[in-house]
């Protein structure tokens, strides 16, 4: 630091900083593509923006090739946030194969937060199916996923997602094992199918996530009916905050507590409610019992919990 | 608050006020004397929290060699005006990590607060914020640098910063060809 007054506006005061402010302004641009632009200003900048604890990827000229770029560009081990939202080819496709690599960096980097928005504007159907694997992001401490196509999400087997904290994923199909046991707080959107977001719940208490919070977002139009409100109920454990949220001005609109299914008591089921088997009803007031069975079996519990619940 | 006298004046004052301090004093590099809230100091400052709960704060002004009066008082005025404008507990949980916690946009006052200051001025304080572990302040400092980058071009940013482009045309080129992700237009 000079001296006080003595001038120096003529002087170059910022390039002496260490990198570790200098990452505290870059990384306030919220772009990485302005952030690596300051790579050419002199040889100090050259790599400063590959040192950033954040990068954001989400302003609306980004695309694939954008993201695909800045991560092989990207050179610190550890990434605290990571936020990608790539535009649609000019088809208004988004492929499963772009997304891959993405995910597969995200896993081995980063540290905190991963939020992955890639989105088509077309409809569902014209979008081709796909597996994407999520491989295990066992630093992540926050992930989002909202891919809006027919996708099915499939967490490698095995993989173990220690340090998550909160999950959220939207549309896309969940299936197959992993471990999630620090899992503790679960947002789940759902659109068309309600099914998808059973699917997911069962994984997740397959997968022995400890989950303390539920949160679903009922996004269809009308009061849901007596037989959404049946499979919420059943989601509903001890010790798990379950809150139901309906949309009555549409997906965009407010979100109002839909308190029909707050005010369910989870446990003890009371006799004879819904359609459940015996069996099914065993594992829902029991969870203890059901997080220590091997997963194939706990599977099928909630698979006959699921079936027999449907209208 | 602050307190800019004679070394003489301020010892006199001192000695009254011995007892039960609930204010702490600071040396610029160039000895002028500040003082501050000792609370606003503990909350806002790591540095200053842990020099205070050390015990290693001195009571004729603890000298802080690095910093000089110009951003000093900017520094002790930034922490009067939060003491009295923000609750605390927004600002704990806004500064845990300076890193990896979500920005919180500047307040309306630390807009102002920073915008009033000269170009020396601004990057005398972002050093002087990141010598006392003020999380707080290196966000709002941080943030109007960035302001003054946001959407100019390289040559726009040289010159607001009086960088020195040191490259030569062709690593220039080289560089915008494997950072072409980056710099496509718009």
């Amino acid at each position: 630091m000079g001296e006080d007054g003595r001038r120096r506006s003529c002087e170059d005061l910022i390039s002496g900083l260490p990198d570790e402010l200098l990452h505290g302004i870059l990384v306030r641009l919220r772009c990485a593509r302005a952030a690596a632009r300051t790579s050419v200003l002199s040889r100090r900048w050259r790599r400063v923006w590959t040192h950033l604890p954040e990068l954001h990827l989400d302003d609306p000229a980004s695309s694939p090739d954008t993201v695909d770029g800045a991560l092989a560009g990207y050179l610190a081990p550890d990434l605290w946030r990571l936020s990608i939202s790539p535009a649609a080819d000019l088809d208004y496709r988004v492929l499963a194969w772009r997304a891959a690599p993405w995910l597969r960096f995200a896993a081995e980097r980063v540290v905190g937060e991963l939020r992955l928005r890639y989105v088509s504007s077309r409809p569902r159907r014209l979008n081709p199916e796909a597996d994407l694997e999520l491989p295990a992001c066992g630093r992540a401490q926050a992930i989002t996923l909202f891919l809006g196509v027919e996708w099915r999400l499939r967490p490698r087997p095995g993989g173990l997602f220690s340090a998550l904290a909160a999950l959220t994923i939207r549309e896309s199909l969940m299936i197959d094992g992993t471990d999630l046991s620090s899992l503790n707080e679960v947002e789940i959107n759902c659109h068309e199918d309600f099914h998808e977001g059973l699917e997911f719940v069962e994984l997740l208490f397959r997968c022995n996530a400890k989950v303390q919070k539920l949160v679903i977002n009922y996004k269809v139009s009308g009061t849901p009916k007596t037989e959404v409100c049946e499979k919420v109920r059943n989601m509903c454990r001890p010790n798990v905050k379950v809150k139901f949220y309906v949309f009555p001005d549409g997906p965009h609109g407010r979100r109002v507590l839909f308190d029909r299914v707050e005010r369910f008591d989870p446990s003890p089921a009371p006799d004879g409610y819904g359609a459940t088997t015996p069996m099914a009803d065993a594992a829902i007031s029991h969870p203890s019992r059901l997080r220590c069975l091997p997963a194939p079996d706990s599977r099928r519990l909630w698979k006959a919990s699921l079936r027999t619940s449907s209208p | 608050m602050e307190v800019d006298k004679g070394k003489g004046e301020a010892e006199e004052t001192r000695k009254v006020a011995e007892a039960d301090r609930d204010t702490v004093t600071l040396k610029s590099s160039d000895g002028k004397l500040f003082e501050v809230s000792k609370e606003a100091a503990a909350r806002l400052s790591t540095v200053l929290a842990g020099m205070i709960a050390g015990g290693s704060i001195d009571d004729n002004g603890t000298d802080l060699k690095q910093i000089g009066s110009e951003a000093l008082e900017n520094v002790v005025d930034y922490c009067n005006k939060h003491a009295n404008s923000i609750p605390s507990a927004a600002l704990i949980s806004s500064s845990i990590s300076f890193n990896t916690a979500p920005f919180k946009e500047p307040e309306e006052w630390e807009r102002k607060f920073v915008d009033r200051l000269s170009h020396d001025a601004l990057f005398d304080l972002v050093e002087a914020a990141n010598f006392l572990g003020m999380e707080r302040l290196l966000d709002v400092t941080c943030h109007k640098i960035s302001e003054m980058m946001k959407g100019k071009s390289p040559d726009q940013i040289r010159e607001v910063f009086n960088i020195k482009n040191d490259y030569t045309k062709e690593e220039l080129e080289e560089i915008r060809q494997e950072l072409a992700w980056a710099f496509y237009d718009d």
